[in-house]
């Protein structure tokens, strides 16, 4: 069973809670769910914006087709036109189109809506009508409207039951249901990746968070803003981005770990503090959401086009380290090493999402709490010998042990200058020497960072005849191409700076043919693999219209290359 | 019932390393006032947290036994605050120039102004531009030639302290590195004020200011504490403010605390935001020793 459920209507008339309520009816029965929103940059308006939501027996990863669908919900006659012929039912208010045929549902939703109290119900007559379709018992319903409305009062649960109820018995009495069954299980969690990254920060022990709003990453900030005062995190909303990541540097300073969150246009702002954090060596964790680029680009819609920015931003050499999580379950681990790595390294260290990655709501399973472990590094709370103490002090790691304010002795100045082990100063004068052995001595993190590095991971079957190199979010909708096509596997990166090289060759060299698939327009990823490997991936099949990959448009996509090529 | 108060001395807050600014720099009556507030306050060295941005005067955390962060230009403000919402039981301490603070860093002091963080920012206003060799600065008097200005300035100087009351900074104060003493009553009582404090010190550069001199000021000053001004009356302390450079910038210059107000604290209000906890104290797996029960709140 593996169903595609589509909702589109106006932008600001709760298309989006409404799909909430569909995919939340279906993680409640225990199904796998994944869920997409594809919207504008307005608040009220864009008529054709669409929720989907897809359900599924089985684990799935993406939001599976873009060019069809098994259900349509069209909340208006704009939506209707625009989606109903890749749909095999559409649901819509039979007041706004005359329509009849095969698959076609009227159902009187404004007219329902106003029966039980509100014409603006008219969205829960609809996903009435889809429990009828779906043969759902409404009783699920109604603890989910329950939650939903219960603050506002018993009257408006029940006016949403009586809508609901009207459209279930009118699609019961005139069309009947599709033959569909639904596995029942224990309920699963349905989280979004956003969601998903601001847990693994606070399992993290995350104490202290400041941001500037900016989609994607603004739900990050909202989640935290709520959770983090219950566990201790103080949550700041920055004038800036810059106020933001400075922010968050001084917090870690004073001992916490800490963080930021934004987008690429956010994230240009940051990159003078990135290399602050690098040269006093402060751990800090930055969350960056791509979206469409450049300058504001397409705000509310994804892209992968900021990875080498990330790598590369601010001047000068300086380490940095970049963890694109791949599934929105691996959001919440990879947060977790996040924070490990760099306090353990007191270096910078980017997690790389993006909009469809942070948007996207999808079904967990069990968590495995013992990816949790919180490593704080070379980190010295005791007293120290203030004349003995140096806090740069040179390692064979080019880690030194490092104090927090409040501990006795421990003093020292982190200074944005190039400064000896003491911590002091240099450049009032030139030290070639000591500037060369602080260079090293930083960048020699890199080297015991790359240990860490996990390789790209093979998804499918080894030995395939194409392999599709991807990185980040993209993994979701190939890893489900990959189930359901023949030939294919895929290498999928996530640790993306430092790359593990001779990991990261040995699994290149075993592919067969390489296919790059990402979603910018030069084909980052390869870039970065042809400098740091020396390993060019001939072909690239890119987008960069904002839209993530679907299963079927790949399946697409690889048959007319595959073809191409056989015709060469 | 006597309390018994350890008494401390300017020099136990003092590093081997002499301050690198040109001799006769305005900076060395802020460092020395600074000393000796913290010495009176006996505050232990590494509960004090000296941030600064970039320019002559962000120079001096390191002269300071202290923990510090010599951060990146205009950004001290923000450093400062992450810092003590992390841990508020340090006394923080933000030191920098007239362009860190009033041209670069402009938007932080209006931010950290309203949101009344307890620091105190102490800024070394010598309306110049020294570490970059004597271009002009956001305080520099409309006419003055600079290297930036060779016709002389164009631009009114920005009035730093009126902007800091509009923005609601709590504790508003003038100094005078020429009178350190007076100084380090003024940066005390910064210190001891739960709120943020600004303290904006004439601080002559010898080496590129050739107008704003020692003596140019020292005809000009007086002490706000001797001409009955009350500091805790807003609009009097407005029109103070606005007495230089925006009434007259060849007038009279009024020294000392300019405005005062008790108001909630930033750092207060997150507190209880947190139900009295602060990042530093709280422990690290409280999240993590919850995980099931959040998770069950996404069903």
């Amino acid at each position: 069973m593996d169903l595609t459920i589509r909702l589109s209507g106006a932008q600001g008339e709760g298309v989006e809670s409404t799909g909430r309520t569909v995919a939340s009816t279906f993680s409640r029965m225990g199904l796998h769910v994944f869920t997409f929103r594809m919207y504008g940059s307005i608040i009220k308006g864009n008529p054709t914006m669409f929720y989907q939501v897809r359900v599924s027996d089985r684990k799935i990863h993406s939001h599976g087709p873009w060019n069809s669908v098994d259900v349509l919900i069209a909340l208006n006659k704009n939506a209707f036109a625009a989606y109903v012929d890749m749909a095999r039912v559409t649901i819509f208010d039979s007041a706004d189109v005359k329509r009849e045929g095969r698959g076609l549902i009227g159902v009187p939703l404004t007219e329902y809506a106003l029966k039980a109290g509100n014409r603006i119900m008219k969205n829960t007559v609809a996903v009435g009508a889809l429990y009828a379709l779906l043969g759902i018992d409404l009783s699920v319903l109604e603890g989910l409207l329950r939650r939903e409305f219960g603050d506002k009062g018993e009257k408006i649960v029940e006016q949403n039951m009586a809508a609901a109820e009207l459209g279930y018995k009118h699609v019961e009495e005139h069309y009947g249901g599709l033959n569909v069954s639904f596995p029942r299980d224990s309920p699963k969690p349905l989280i979004s990746g956003a969601e998903a990254l601001a847990l693994g920060a606070l399992f993290s022990g995350m104490k202290f968070y400041a941001a500037y709003p900016m989609t994607p990453a603004s739900p990050l900030l909202h989640f935290l803003a709520e959770w983090g005062p219950r566990y201790g995190v103080s949550v700041v909303q920055a004038e800036d981005e810059i106020a933001a990541i400075n922010m968050a540097i001084g917090a870690s300073y004073a001992g916490v770990r800490a963080a930021t969150g934004t987008s690429g246009g956010g994230f240009s702002l940051m990159h003078e503090a990135v290399g602050l954090a690098a040269m006093i060596e402060v751990p800090v964790v930055v969350f960056l959401g791509q979206r469409g680029g450049p300058s504001t680009g397409l705000p509310t819609e994804t892209e992968q086009a900021d990875l080498l920015m990330s790598i590369n931003p601010s001047q000068g050499d300086f380490p940095i380290v970049v963890l694109a999580p791949t599934t929105i379950e691996d959001g919440l681990y990879t947060v977790a090493r996040a924070f490990n790595i760099a306090e353990k390294y007191q270096v910078p260290v980017m997690v790389l999402t993006d909009l469809y990655f942070n948007e996207s709501m999808t079904t967990i399973g069990e968590v495995d709490w013992s990816r949790f472990k919180v490593e704080r590094g070379d980190l010295v709370t005791s007293p120290v010998v203030w004349e003995e103490y140096k806090r740069y002090r040179l390692t064979e790691t080019g880690v030194s042990p490092r104090t927090v304010p409040g501990v006795p002795g421990g003093m020292h100045i982190a200074t944005s200058d190039e400064h000896d082990e003491k911590g002091d100063v240099i450049t009032d004068r030139h030290e070639p020497k000591v500037r060369r052995v602080m260079m090293e001595k930083r960048m020699r993190k890199l080297d015991y960072i790359r240990r860490e590095m996990e390789p790209p991971s093979l998804y499918g079957s080894p030995g395939a005849r194409t392999t599709l190199v991807v990185w980040g979010s993209t993994a979701m909708p190939v890893m489900d191409f990959v189930d359901t096509s023949q030939g294919y596997n895929a290498l999928i990166f996530r640790d993306l700076y430092p790359l593990p090289r001779d990991q990261a060759l040995k699994a290149l060299s075993e592919a067969a043919r390489k296919i790059a698939v990402e979603v910018n327009y030069t084909g980052q990823l390869v870039a970065l693999l042809r400098r740091e490997l020396g390993v060019d991936i001939g072909e690239r099949v890119v987008k960069y219209w904002g839209e993530p990959f679907s299963v079927d448009e790949l399946g697409e996509l690889m048959r007319k290359r595959v073809e191409a090529v056989v015709v060469t | 019932m006597t309390v018994k108060i350890e008494v401390r001395k300017p020099a136990e807050y003092a590093v081997a390393r002499p301050p690198i600014w040109c001799p006769g720099c305005g900076d060395y009556g802020i460092l020395d006032a600074l000393r000796r507030a913290l010495a009176e306050l006996g505050i232990p060295n590494e509960r004090v947290v000296v941030v600064s941005g970039i320019g002559c005067s962000s120079q001096l955390p390191h002269f300071m036994k202290t923990y510090g962060i010599h951060g990146i230009h205009g950004r001290a403000l923000p450093i400062a605050t992450g810092v003590k919402l992390a841990n508020p039981d340090l006394t923080v301490i933000v030191m920098g120039g007239d362009g860190d603070g009033y041209a670069i860093g402009t938007n932080h002091l209006v931010h950290a102004a309203r949101r009344n963080v307890d620091i105190t920012y102490i800024v070394s206003n010598n309306q110049v531009y020294g570490l970059t060799t004597g271009q002009m600065a956001p305080t520099t008097l409309k006419g003055v030639k600079t290297r930036s200005t060779p016709y002389g300035s164009v631009d009114d100087p920005v009035n730093p302290l009126a902007l800091a009351i509009a923005s609601g900074a709590t504790y508003v104060a003038r100094g005078f590195s020429g009178d350190p003493a007076h100084l380090a009553g003024l940066i005390k009582g910064g210190i001891e004020h739960r709120g943020f404090a600004l303290i904006d010190v004439l601080s002559p550069c010898v080496t590129f200011n050739r107008v704003n001199t020692y003596d140019w000021f020292k005809a000009r000053v007086y002490k706000l504490e001797e001409s009955g001004h009350d500091p805790a009356d807003l609009m009097q302390a407005m029109a103070k403010a606005l007495e230089w450079p925006t009434m007259d910038p060849y007038g009279r210059i009024p020294i000392g605390v300019i405005y005062r107000a008790e108001r909630p604290t930033y750092d207060g209000e997150m507190s209880r935001l947190l139900k009295g906890a602060s990042p530093a104290a709280s422990p690290i797996d409280n999240a993590l020793s919850e995980g099931p029960t959040i998770l069950k709140s996404f069903i």
